[in-house]
């Protein structure tokens, strides 16, 4: 894994500083340290690793896994968390995933005045679970067979859901339908009381997830 | 460049964080405070407000108020994003609110919807601080060039100038257009479609429709998830403590990020995993807690009771208990909590992995008590700061910092607060409460159908009984407080769908099998809701001791409760003084009857003798018939010899009290009235006629008539099926309660079977001559 991929607190500074350093301006980079590194425009470098199996350390392959980046909006008085770029990719055979380098362009003045934080790595395999047991990190991320209730299940896809929420990200935002799509696939083929039901239609808000359409434009109304 | 680097670690973990909470934490501590609110809790509450049962679909539209402008709003996917997932799939009441407690934290340039259309440019967490020991909102150098007029919390929630001395005076021309003032504004125009000064509060000040109310609805809601989130700001000690957490560039100005806000939210988002203090750490659903919903007897009192360090109000909780980043030990004004090191016991800090990459990093975590003076208990070794030798900025010793540690403990304590207190909030708003009943009459309306009778005509007088049924406020410890409702408005509003089939002979009434000749089921449910609002009466009082309640008349004259009305429910709507609280709303919802016809039919051209019905004329030429008539006269009737021809009957209505409608019809001539009343109690038998020539050979009503319910033609929400009363025929009429005056003969008379109504009302058709005029005695 590259330095710059890492998703610590401690090293996005690190990687705003290369990338800014890069450019030429080190004195002012220097300086402006805790300028939101969004002066630079919004960008992000190399996250990559596994997707394995707790306990047996296998490879878990065919995983959604699902990269936010999550930043600091800052404004006075008061200031939020927002996830403001996020991009999704599948495991090889060897559980490896990588996204690669992105930038964008400041389209929005807000956009100026984000700080990058941290970068939320969260995989999805139908029958897997978030192992709660282990560390993770980007390089290792783990998972383990799913051996609770359909209700447990029910709830466990709609926290990965909520988990996988970045409504600031802009058009990134597709980059989430895979994921939301096969959420929702999983938790319609478990329910079989009512109660269960509802808990699986709660997944099919969006029209894009009941018709899926990589090109279609992010809602932005609710109904 | 490797101490940038360490230092840049230290301050991820280590300095002190400002924090407030972030919008997926209010939106979940909201949801929590719904549930526990009296909107959920009580069974009737909903009911009473007309919303049966907080599912109803408001759409996607609100308004908002400003003066006498409206302009429409969209809830967008940004406030959705922030909820529970399966909250959000319904516009429901709970959504709604929550919908305001993420949108109170808009602000101009941010990423939120930049939709508010009087004031594009406002900021509004500048107006979310309120320091109750100084009674003053944040207070920062340059704020006045971001804002001019900065208000405290909870000014700006209830929308005054002082929450504390003029809590009952609406701030004018004011920015915040989601206050407690306007959510009363707006429930007012969502019940009776009208303004506090009576206009129209549709669009561009026309009749508010169906569309309106339902976005009066939504923004009624929407205002008191605002206003929630500012009672749950206090429960930030940053915000009690003037202590402003933008995380800007640069930071000594405008305070740290709050990580203790970023943690929070990360519980309430549902986030797997959370990098905090340096490393991963999984995380835990917010707990709620039990804390009780607190009672106080004013808005005000929910932010502070300004009674020093005895305040009981959330700012007055969390400012005397916590430290905060810009606030901490030492570092502060304040006298609670103590500044003095020396005041509290320590635990040191040997606890793996907190700092990692750090690992001599010396901290003892600095415990004390937390006094809650509104329900006493023992909140002792609280983790209320970090003592440890760095400091971000100056290197220095011994400088105090919050971490997870600290946040942990903390949370423990504030955010069940946050929603006790939320919750008590809504419960306030929503404290009052009255009781619809019948009046003496028997009835809430009467009218003629021989005069109204066309859709556009109906009950144009409603009379009603009605209690203020207002529990009394009781703080812990203190008296109970009356809630009187004094100098206020009233109307009465009835609620309804109307039958588009409807016709006046009632032909398009449904029957028993279902929906009348050429009325399609699609058609008979494609009309909206309206609603019919009676005139204003002013300077209502209703004492809520009183022991019986008061009898009112309300004038529709101006907009009559149509005749072909369905799904009806009558409501009663006060505005004015409830208790301390100056322009409160209180709305009653009474499901009543629909109109329910009463006919009576004057059929003495029938004659019932010897088990059978017989015409005059079957009779005369009877020996057998009119000598068994002759002989039952002789013994009982002064009126010789008997009269078996049709004549002319009098009828009256009674509903328990006074005679309130009288007839006196021909032969074969049919009288109707329709009535509302309670639907699911049984009518007292009308009176029935009176014999105009004597007292032999009458029959007083048909036996069925005895006690009857009212009708009821309106959806079950609850199964979604459609309850109706049906129409039947009754000779060739169409009938739903009918009384049928006939001669017979007296000896019968208490034994006449039912089989004697079916029998008559299938002897040879009438020709219907429309309803024969009554006298209505309703005043």
């Amino acid at each position: 894994m590259k330095p710059e991929s890492n998703l610590i607190v401690l090293d996005i500074p690190r990687a705003w500083m290369k990338n800014c350093m890069a450019r030429g301006f080190r004195a002012l980079c220097l300086i402006t340290l805790l300028v939101p590194a969004s002066a630079c425009g919004l960008s992000g470098g190399v996250v990559e690793g596994r997707v394995l199996e707790e306990g047996t350390e296998k490879p878990v392959s065919g995983a959604i896994v699902v990269a936010l980046w999550i930043g600091h909006l800052a404004t006075f008085a008061h200031g939020r968390t927002i996830c403001y770029h996020v991009l999704s990719t599948i495991t090889d055979d060897q559980g490896r995933y990588r996204f690669p380098n992105w930038r964008k362009e400041i389209t929005q003045d807000w956009q100026r005045n984000v700080r990058e934080e941290q970068i939320s790595v969260i995989a999805y395999k139908a029958g897997y679970v978030w192992s709660k047991n282990v560390a993770h990190a980007p390089e290792r991320v783990y998972v383990k067979p799913f051996t609770g209730t359909r209700e447990e299940r029910l709830r466990e896809l709609l926290r990965i859901r909520q988990a996988t929420r970045c409504t600031e990200s802009g058009d990134s935002v597709k980059n989430l339908y895979k994921l939301y799509k096969a959420l929702y696939d999983e938790a319609k083929a478990i329910p079989r009381s009512e109660q269960e039901a509802q808990l699986a239609e709660s997944l099919s808000d969006y029209d894009y997830v009941l018709e899926f359409d990589p090109n279609a434009p992010a809602k932005v109304r609710g109904r | 460049m490797r101490w940038l680097w360490q230092g840049t670690a230290l301050f991820t973990t280590l300095v002190a964080h400002a924090y407030a909470y972030e919008l997926a934490t209010h939106a979940n501590v909201t949801t929590e405070a719904y549930n526990r609110s009296t909107l959920t809790t009580a069974p009737r509450l909903l009911a009473d407000l007309g919303l049966h049962d907080g599912n109803d679909p408001f759409g996607n539209v609100y308004y908002d108020m400003s003066g006498n402008g409206i302009e429409p709003r969209y809830i967008y996917e940004f406030e959705r994003s922030k909820m529970p997932e399966p909250e959000n799939k319904r516009l429901s009441v709970r959504t709604w609110i929550m919908a305001g407690a993420v949108r109170e934290d808009d602000s101009y340039g941010e990423s939120n919807p930049q939709d508010d259309p009087f004031n594009p440019a406002l900021r509004r967490p500048l107006h979310h601080f309120f320091d109750p020991v100084f009674n003053r909102p944040l207070d920062r150098f340059g704020l006045s060039s971001l804002d001019s007029d900065v208000h405290k919390a909870p000014d700006w929630g209830i929308g005054t100038r002082d929450a504390f001395s003029q809590v009952n005076t609406p701030e004018a021309s004011r920015r915040n257009h989601f206050t407690v003032f306007d959510a009363q504004e707006a429930m007012y125009r969502a019940v009776t479609g009208k303004k506090k000064d009576g206009m129209d509060a549709g669009r561009n000040n026309t009749k508010a429709t169906e569309s309106d109310r339902k976005a009066y609805w939504a923004t009624t809601f929407r205002a008191l998830g605002d206003v929630v989130h500012l009672v749950q700001d206090m429960a930030q000690p940053q915000h009690t403590r003037n202590d402003a957490h933008a995380g800007k560039f640069p930071e000594y100005l405008t305070g740290h990020t709050s990580v203790f806000e970023k943690y929070m939210d990360a519980r309430a988002a549902g986030a797997l995993s959370y990098r905090i203090d340096g490393t991963a750490v999984p995380l835990n659903p917010l707990s709620f807690g039990t804390y009780p919903s607190p009672v106080f007897p004013g808005y005000s009192a929910f932010f502070s009771t300004r009674e020093g360090l005895n305040g009981k109000g959330l700012a007055d909780y969390s400012n005397r208990g916590f430290f905060s980043a810009g606030s901490n030990l030492g570092g502060n004004t304040y006298s609670s909590p103590p500044n003095d090191p020396n005041a509290y016991s320590r635990e040191s800090t040997a606890i793996a992995g907190l700092v990692p990459g750090n690992p001599f990093v010396k901290m003892d975590f600095l415990l004390g008590g937390v006094a809650d003076t509104l329900n006493p208990s023992a909140n002792a070794n609280i983790r209320l700061t970090t003592e440890s030798i760095f400091d971000y900025f100056l290197g220095q010793k011994r400088t105090y910092s919050l971490n997870r540690f600290n946040y942990d403990d903390k949370a423990n304590l504030l955010i069940p607060r946050a929603v006790a207190y939320s919750a008590g909030f809504l419960d306030y708003f929503f404290r009052g409460r009255m009781e619809i009943s019948l009046p003496d009459e028997g009835v809430y309306g009467i009218v003629d159908h021989a005069v109204a009778k066309q859709p556009d005509q109906g009950f144009t007088k409603i009379k009603l009984k009605l209690k203020n049924t207002t529990p009394a406020i009781t703080e812990p410890g203190g008296s109970p407080v009356p809630q009187h409702m004094t100098g206020g408005t009233l109307v009465a509003v009835a609620k309804y769908y109307r039958n588009p089939c409807y016709q006046p002979d009632l032909s398009g009434e449904l029957v028993q099998t279902g929906f009348p000749s050429g009325c399609s089921q699609e058609f008979f449910f494609s009309t909206t809701e309206e609603i019919a609002v009676s005139a204003r009466m002013d300077n209502v009082a209703l004492s809520s001791t009183a022991a019986l309640p008061q009898t009112f008349t309300f004038d529709f004259s101006q907009s009559p409760i149509p005749i072909n009305a369905r799904d009806l429910y009558l409501q009663v709507v006060f505005r004015g003084g409830l208790g301390s609280e100056g322009d409160a709303v209180v709305v009653t919802t009474k499901d009543i009857s629909e109109p329910t016809y009463i006919s009576y039919l004057n059929s003495t051209d029938y004659f019932w003798v010897l088990d059978n019905f017989y015409t005059p004329g079957e009779i005369s030429n009877s020996a057998l018939l009119y000598g068994w008539l002759k002989r039952i006269c002789d013994s009982n009737s002064p009126i010789y010899p008997p009269n078996i021809n049709p004549e002319p009957l009098q009828f009256q209505y009674r509903f328990g009290g006074p005679v309130l409608a009288t007839v006196t019809l021909p032969a074969k001539r049919y009288a109707r009235i329709a009535v509302l009343v309670d639907y699911d109690v049984p009518i007292l038998s009308p009176d029935a006629l009176l014999p105009l020539s004597g007292v032999c050979f009458y029959e007083p009503w048909a036996t069925e008539f005895k006690g009857f319910f009212g009708a009821r033609n309106q959806l079950d929400k609850d199964t979604n099926l459609y309850h109706h009363t049906w129409v039947e025929k009754f000779r060739g009429l169409n009938r739903v309660n009918i009384g049928a005056g006939f001669k017979t003969d007296p000896s019968v008379l208490s034994i006449l079977p039912a089989e004697v109504t079916n029998e008559l009302a299938n002897k040879p058709s009438l020709p219907d001559d429309g309803p024969y005029p009554v006298t209505i005695m309703f005043e």
